[in-house]
C-alpha cells in the first residue's frame, strides 16, 4: 500500500478521532518567549531547507527558545502522521501545509485560529484559501500559482518565437506544434486537477458542481471537455504517458528534453542549480479569461499546542518577519507579504525566471482550489483516474463519469 | 542450458535496480539528468557520496539503524524461533489454532495499530526513542518468523522431542539444546528476514520518530526522494548505502544457507 493511500484511509478512519485538546492561548505579547516547539513539514529539498533557515534565524533571534523540525518527503506521509499524533494527542506545535490538505483538520476544529492582526499586508488570495467558516486558520507563507516554464535554448534552436504576454490556447498549441516539428517534445504536465483546473476555469468552466459547498467534481460541462480535450491535444505534441512514466516531466525538463513545463514555483531552485539550463517563465495562456491555480502553504498552529506563544511567534516570524525573506531568498516561494514579493529577494533580477514578475500578475488571477473536509481525497480519486486518461487507458466520456461518481463518494460523505 | 538462461534471467532482472543505482550515484551533481538509462556515466565521480552527509544525519542514522538490527534481530530471531518451536509441542487441535491465529496476525492491516500503538509508546514515555523501532521484535518482528520456525521444528520427529521430556529436560532446553542445533539453517533464513524487517522499517520511523537525534537510515534517505533533479545522485548515493548492509548479509547468509540444511532435511 503507498503512503499516500494509506494517509487517506488512516485520515479517513481515524479524523472522526480527533480532539481539539489544548490549552488556552497564551497571551502573545509581553511575555518573554521560552521553551521548546515542534514543526512538522513535508516537502522537497528546497522547502525543508527553507524551513531550516527560518527555524535558526528564529532562534537565533530568541534566546532561551528552540524549534524541533520533523520533516518527512511528502505530504501524504504528513497528513498520516500528523493524523496519528492527532488521534494519539501529542501533536506538533507548528505543522505546515497545502491548504487543500487542510479540509480535514479544519473541519474537527483542531487548529488555532490566526489573531486578526496577523493578516495585514499580505496577498488576499492565499488569506482567503486559508480562512474556513469566516476564521482564518493558517499563516500562508507562499502564494505560488501555475506557470509554463519555457527552455529558452530550446526555443532558440526551434526558431521558435518565445510566447508573448496574453498568449492564447491557439498560440499555445501552434508554438507547441512548431517544436514537435523541429523533433523537440514540446511540453511536459503531470496529469493532475491542479494541471487541468486553470485550463477549465479560462475557459468559462467550473471543476466542481457547487462552488460553496462542493458535493462531486464535474467536468462534464462543454467548457471542461474542451480543456480537457485541449490538453490531450497539447500532450501529441509532448511527452506521453510512458515518457512519463519513465522520467517525470519535471526532470525531462531539466534535462533539456522538453522546451515548455507547467509547474508551480517550486521547480525554480532545481532548475536554478542545472548546469546548462536556460529558461524563463510565461504565464497560462488564455482561452476566453486570464486565470491560473492557487499553489499556498501555510504555517498553522495547533490547539493543542503546549506553548502556543512561541508557535504563533515563530509562525509569524515565518511569514511576516525575516522568515519571509529567506524563504524568498530560497527561490522556492512566491512571498505572501507585498513587501517582500516586490523586492529584490524575491524578484531577483541576476537570476532566473528573468520574468519572476509573471508569478506576481497572475496572483491577481489565480483562484484556490476547494478545501472542503474531505477534498484531498476526491483531489486524489480524480487525479489517478486522469492519469489513466491521458495514459490512453479510458475514454474522455468514460473518465468524466467516473471522475463525478469517485469524488461524490468522497464529498458527500464528508 | 535452458536452466543457466532461466538463472541468468532471474540475475538480470534482480541484479539490474542496483547496477542503475549504482550508475546513477556516481553521476556529477548539478548535471541535467540523463535522457534515458545510463550504465556508465562520464565523468564518474563521487560527489554524490560525499554531499550525503550534507543532505541528511548520515552517522546520527546510520547509528541508530545498526543499534535497532544488533538489539532486534536477537531478540526477533529467539522469540520467533520459540513461538515456532512451541507451537510444535501442542496438541494438534491447539497447534491448528495456534497457527491459524498467526496467520490472522498476517493479515491484519498495519494502519489498524498504528493508533494503538502510538499510545502505548506514548504512555510508556518512548515516543522517539528506538523503542518503537526495536519493540516489534518482542513478537518475533513478523509473523512469517513464527511460520518459517514452526514449519522447521515440526519436520523433526516427535520422537526426539518425547525423549527429551523422557530425560527430565525442559522445554527452554530441549528448543535451547535440541531443536535450534537442528534447523541452523532455517535460523539463518529467519534472521535475514528479521534483519531486513527492521533495517527497512520506513513507516515505524515515520510515525514514532520525531526528531533528528533518533532519526534511521530509511526515513533519512527517504527524505531525498524529492531532491531538486540535479541531485539526483545524492538520492542514489543513499539508496545504495541503504542497500549495502543487506547485501552484505544476505551473501554471508547464502554461503550458510546453500552450505547446510537442516538436519530434520537431511533424515
Amino acid at each position: 500500500m503507498s503512503a499516500s493511500a494509506v494517509a487517506v484511509a488512516l485520515a479517513l478512519v481515524l479524523t472522526g478521532c480527533m480532539s481539539p485538546g489544548g490549552e488556552p492561548a497564551a497571551p502573545s505579547s509581553g511575555t518573554a518567549l521560552s521553551g521548546t516547539i515542534r514543526v512538522a513539514a513535508a516537502g522537497g529539498e528546497g522547502e525543508i531547507k527553507a524551513v531550516q533557515r527560518v527555524a535558526a534565524a528564529f532562534t537565533a533571534g530568541h534566546t532561551g527558545t528552540k524549534v524541533e523540525l520533523d520533516t518527512v518527503a511528502e505530504a501524504g506521509e504528513l497528513i498520516s502522521k500528523l493524523t496519528t499524533e492527532f488521534v494519539a494527542g501529542d501533536q506538533p506545535d507548528v505543522f505546515v501545509l497545502n491548504y487543500r490538505r487542510l479540509g480535514g483538520f479544519a473541519a474537527k476544529g483542531v487548529i488555532e485560529p490566526v489573531p486578526s492582526a496577523a493578516s495585514d499586508g499580505l496577498y488576499p488570495k492565499p488569506l482567503e484559501a486559508f480562512t474556513f467558516d469566516g476564521q482564518l486558520l493558517c499563516r500562508p507563507s507562499n502564494a505560488s500559482s501555475m506557470v509554463v516554464y519555457i527552455n529558452t535554448t530550446l526555443f532558440d534552436r526551434a526558431g521558435v518565437p518565445l510566447p508573448i504576454k496574453d498568449w492564447t490556447w491557439d498560440d499555445l498549441l501552434s508554438t507547441a506544434t512548431a517544436l514537435k516539428a523541429k523533433g523537440i517534445p514540446a511540453i511536459g504536465f503531470e496529469t493532475l486537477l491542479i494541471r487541468l483546473a486553470p485550463f477549465v476555469w479560462s475557459n468559462g468552466g467550473e471543476v466542481v458542481d457547487d462552488l460553496d459547498a462542493p458535493t462531486m467534481v464535474d467536468l462534464s460541462s462543454p467548457e471542461a471537455r474542451a480543456a480537457m480535450a485541449f490538453m490531450l491535444d497539447l500532450q501529441k505534441q509532448g511527452l506521453s504517458a510512458t515518457d512519463r512514466a519513465a522520467q517525470d516531466p519535471e526532470e525531462a525538463f531539466a534535462a533539456g528534453r522538453t522546451a515548455m513545463h507547467l509547474d508551480s514555483r517550486r521547480a525554480v531552485p532545481g532548475f536554478r542549480k542545472t548546469a546548462g539550463l536556460s529558461f524563463d517563465v510565461a504565464q497560462v495562456p488564455t482561452k476566453k479569461t486570464a486565470t491560473s491555480v492557487l499553489h499556498s502553504d501555510g504555517y498553522c498552529v495547533t490547539k493543542g499546542s503546549k506553548n502556543k506563544a512561541l508557535a504563533q511567534a515563530f509562525a509569524d516570524f515565518a511569514v511576516n518577519g525575516e522568515g519571509a525573506t529567506l524563504l524568498a531568498e530560497a527561490g522556492r516561494t512566491v512571498p505572501v507579504r507585498k513587501a517582500v514579493a516586490e523586492s529584490a529577494a524575491f524578484l531577483a533580477p541576476d537570476k532566473a525566471p528573468k520574468s519572476s514578475r509573471v508569478f506576481l500578475d497572475q496572483l491577481e488571477l489565480a483562484r484556490p482550489l476547494p478545501h472542503s473536509a474531505t477534498w484531498n481525497e476526491a483531489e486524489g480519486a480524480t487525479d489517478e483516474i486522469l492519469t489513466q486518461l491521458f495514459a490512453g487507458k479510458t475514454t474522455l466520456d468514460k473518465a468524466i463519469l467516473d471522475i463525478a461518481a469517485e469524488t461524490k463518494r468522497k464529498l458527500v460523505a464528508s | 542450458m535452458l536452466t543457466i538462461a532461466a538463472r541468468l534471467l532471474v540475475v538480470v532482472l534482480f541484479v539490474s535496480p542496483l547496477v542503475l543505482v549504482l550508475a546513477g550515484s556516481l553521476r556529477g551533481l548539478g548535471l541535467p539528468p540523463p535522457d534515458g538509462l545510463e550504465l556508465l556515466p562520464s565523468p564518474l565521480t563521487t560527489e554524490g557520496y560525499r554531499a550525503l552527509p550534507g543532505e541528511i544525519a548520515l552517522g546520527t542514522a546510520f547509528r541508530n539503524s545498526a543499534l535497532v538490527v544488533a538489539m532486534a534481530v536477537p531478540l526477533g530471531v529467539a522469540i520467533g524461533s520459540a513461538a515456532g518451536f512451541a507451537l510444535t509441542q501442542l496438541p494438534p487441535r491447539w497447534r491448528r489454532r495456534g497457527v491459524a491465529m498467526v496467520v490472522v496476525m498476517l493479515v491484519i492491516p498495519l494502519p489498524m495499530l498504528w493508533v494503538a500503538r502510538f499510545v502505548l509508546y506514548l504512555r510508556l514515555g518512548a515516543l522517539d526513542t528506538l523503542f518503537p523501532l526495536v519493540a516489534p521484535a518482542f513478537a518475533a518482528s513478523t509473523p512469517v518468523a513464527v511460520l518459517l520456525a514452526y514449519r522447521a521444528f515440526s519436520r523433526v520427529p516427535r520422537e526426539l522431542w518425547e525423549a527429551a521430556r523422557a530425560e527430565g529436560a525442559s522445554a527452554l532446553r530441549t528448543w535451547w539444546q535440541l531443536g535450534l542445533p537442528m534447523v541452523r539453517a532455517t535460523t539463518t533464513a529467519v534472521a535475514a528476514l528479521v534483519f531486513a524487517v527492521h533495517w527497512g522499517a520506513y513507516l515505524d520511523a515515520l510515525l514514532y520518530v520525531q526528531s533528528s537525534d533518533t532519526t534511521t537510515l530509511p526515513l533519512a534517505v527517504a527524505t531525498l526522494r524529492t531532491l531538486d533533479p540535479t541531485d539526483l545522485p545524492i538520492g542514489l548515493a543513499g539508496a545504495a548505502t541503504l542497500a549495502l548492509p543487506p547485501l552484505v548479509l544476505l551473501l554471508l547468509a547464502q554461503r550458510r544457507l546453500l552450505s547446510s540444511v537442516d538436519v530434520a532435511d537431511e533424515r
